[in-house]
């Protein structure tokens, strides 16, 4: 069912109210006109093209809530997550929107209704840029940053990182330098990262540029303890795999995270 | 005066003219920068994603490493200062988990500063003034603060998060003339610029586009990333130039752009408007 109205992110932009599982979510309307409630959309999960999207949830079709999922989510990053009241100012201030399928706002809500497999295949995990606009503004002093990293690294526990590959692959590359130097290495974590991705041809001229200004070290600086630098990181990542295990819902021979450590 | 150095990994790479203007400067100021001994990565913006543990278990080290100095941290990476200043809040509250990474109570209290932070005080706002050779107020520059400095405000407090002044104070004494303009504190895109540079070149570009409005002639900023993204990512035709904070306070005291690390810029490789340019 969806209502219009104003919508309360973008002024003077035209807002539909959905109704879905979180009861009434406003969401944005741009270009052509569409039914949101048409059998077509139902269930699926992107309507709208451009910067401003909405999800149209199925009741039925999202029935697999985890109800204890928001306390491991509470215990992971270290924010209540039930706290959210739904004010919409993370979203409201967050600047990589446009690469977001579900807006901030829209994963603690579904966070708190334990809607694990929407939060954890959501892109916006990976997006978020941390840059903690949200943090410094939620009146209920939630830091939106936490709640997408422990999210991902869950995601990453269970080797879910199909919405966002390309993302994963750069903080698995980055941390890979990491747990071999002790520091990270710009030339070989890009090295991993274009092994990962595939993508041998991006950036090139940049790199050459960079390379040019004596700025990409062709040879790495390590730590002389890197050693316990790699035993630190291995446990770090295996206390997240022990937390996640430690509650229903995972499967049990899980963990593609720790390629760093290992 | 001693100050603890924490360089950041990209002190080495994207980031050296930030390291080359800093050692300099510091050195002119009469400070004794040390480098922490064998220090290791922050963890930047990847430890996060793949463990919530991994901050506090990176930056232990860290801590631990700089107590041996027992002096002040200097960590001009907004996101070492960022994350060390985040682990250390935590494992002082959480005094179990202190002693489960062997971080002796002293390291908890060591002070962590940012680089405005430190001009602040050492020398001062004062000193610094009197400290000018060089006139640069044909610099009009657009403090860009970033994210990582100044957020989350509870772990930070340093200055306002939303309406930070001390760049410009800085900025101002050294006899540039800072535009006022909004964009100082949006986030440039941070690391996700290798992987979606397209959203990063957005950022940037409404970043840049109201500095321009603002009628500022260049940006300044005090971190790695923002300055690395700010000049790969910008397009158009004449791109505004983007320097360090050191390199500007630097320059005003009449150190030579090559050691200030300059001449390595992408866009500018000298103050603008300076002779011979
Ligand atoms: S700002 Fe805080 S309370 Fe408001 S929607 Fe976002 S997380 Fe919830
Ligand atoms: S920390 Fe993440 S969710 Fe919060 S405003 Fe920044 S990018 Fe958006």
């Amino acid at each position: 069912m969806t209502r219009p109205g104003a919508c309360s992110i973008i002024p003077g932009k035209e807002a539909y109210l959905a109704e879905n599982w979180a009861g009434p979510v406003p969401v944005c309307r741009v270009g052509k006109e569409r039914n949101l409630s048409a059998p077509e959309y139902r269930g699926q999960e992107r309507v709208l093209e451009g910067r401003h999207f909405m999800r149209v949830f199925d009741k039925d079709k999202e029935s697999t809530a985890d109800p204890d999922f928001v306390a491991l989510l509470c215990e992971l990053s270290g924010e209540d997550v039930r706290k959210c009241y739904q004010c919409g100012k993370c979203t409201a201030g967050c600047p990589v929107l446009e690469e977001m399928d579900l807006t901030p706002s829209q994963v603690m809500r579904a966070a708190q209704a334990g809607l694990r497999d929407l939060v954890l295949d959501s892109r916006t995990i990976w997006c978020c840029a941390g840059c903690q606009t949200c943090a410094a503004r939620c009146p209920k002093g939630l830091d939106l940053s936490h709640v997408n990293k422990a999210l991902a690294s869950l995601a990453f526990a269970e080797g879910r990182t199909q919405a966002a590959r390309d993302i994963a692959a750069f903080h698995q590359s980055f941390m890979d330098t990491v747990g071999l130097l002790g520091r990270s290495y710009e030339l070989g974590m890009i090295g991993l990262l274009k092994l990962r991705t595939r993508k041998f041809l991006q950036d090139v001229a940049m790199g050459m540029r960079l390379f040019a200004k004596g700025k990409l070290g062709l040879f790495p600086e390590y730590v002389k303890g890197n050693a316990e630098v790699r035993r630190l990181i291995r446990e770090a990542l295996k206390r997240t795999r022990e937390q996640a295990r430690a509650r229903p819902g995972l499967p049990q021979e899980q963990g593609a995270g720790g390629e760093a450590a290992r | 005066m001693t100050i603890a150095y924490f360089p950041g990994c990209s002190a080495a790479g994207t980031g050296r003219e930030f390291h080359e203007s800093t050692t300099t400067l510091c050195e002119a100021l009469g400070l004794a920068l040390v480098e922490i001994p064998d220090w290791n990565c922050c963890g930047a913006t990847s430890a996060a994603v793949l463990s919530p543990h991994l901050n506090v278990a990176l930056n232990s080290r860290n801590l631990k490493q700089a107590a041996a100095l027992d002096a002040p941290i200097l960590a001009p990476c907004a996101a070492c200062y960022n994350r060390l200043k985040t682990a250390q809040l935590e494992l002082r509250e959480n005094p179990a988990l202190a002693r489960e990474y062997e971080v002796p109570p002293r390291a908890l209290e060591l002070r962590i500063m940012n680089l405005p932070e430190m001009l602040l005080e050492y020398p001062g706002l004062e000193r610094l003034k009197e400290m000018v050779k060089v006139d640069l107020s044909y610099l009009h520059p657009g403090a860009y603060y970033g994210c990582l400095m100044l957020r989350p405000p509870k772990a930070m407090q340093f200055d306002d998060a939303e309406q930070p002044t001390s760049m410009e104070r800085i900025l101002e004494a050294v006899g540039t003339r800072p535009v006022e303009w909004w964009a100082r504190t949006e986030c440039c895109g941070a690391s996700l610029s290798l992987t979606t540079a397209k959203m990063v070149q957005h950022r940037v570009g409404k970043i840049v586009d109201c500095a321009r409005r603002c009628e500022a002639n260049c940006l300044v900023a005090a971190c790695p990333l923002c300055v690395a993204n700010l000049e790969t990512r910008q397009t158009g035709e004449e791109p505004l130039p983007v320097y360090y904070l050191s390199e500007v306070v630097g320059a005003a005291l009449g150190l030579e752009p090559a050691q200030l690390g300059t001449p390595r810029h992408l866009l500018s490789t000298a103050l603008v408007g300076a002779k011979g340019h």
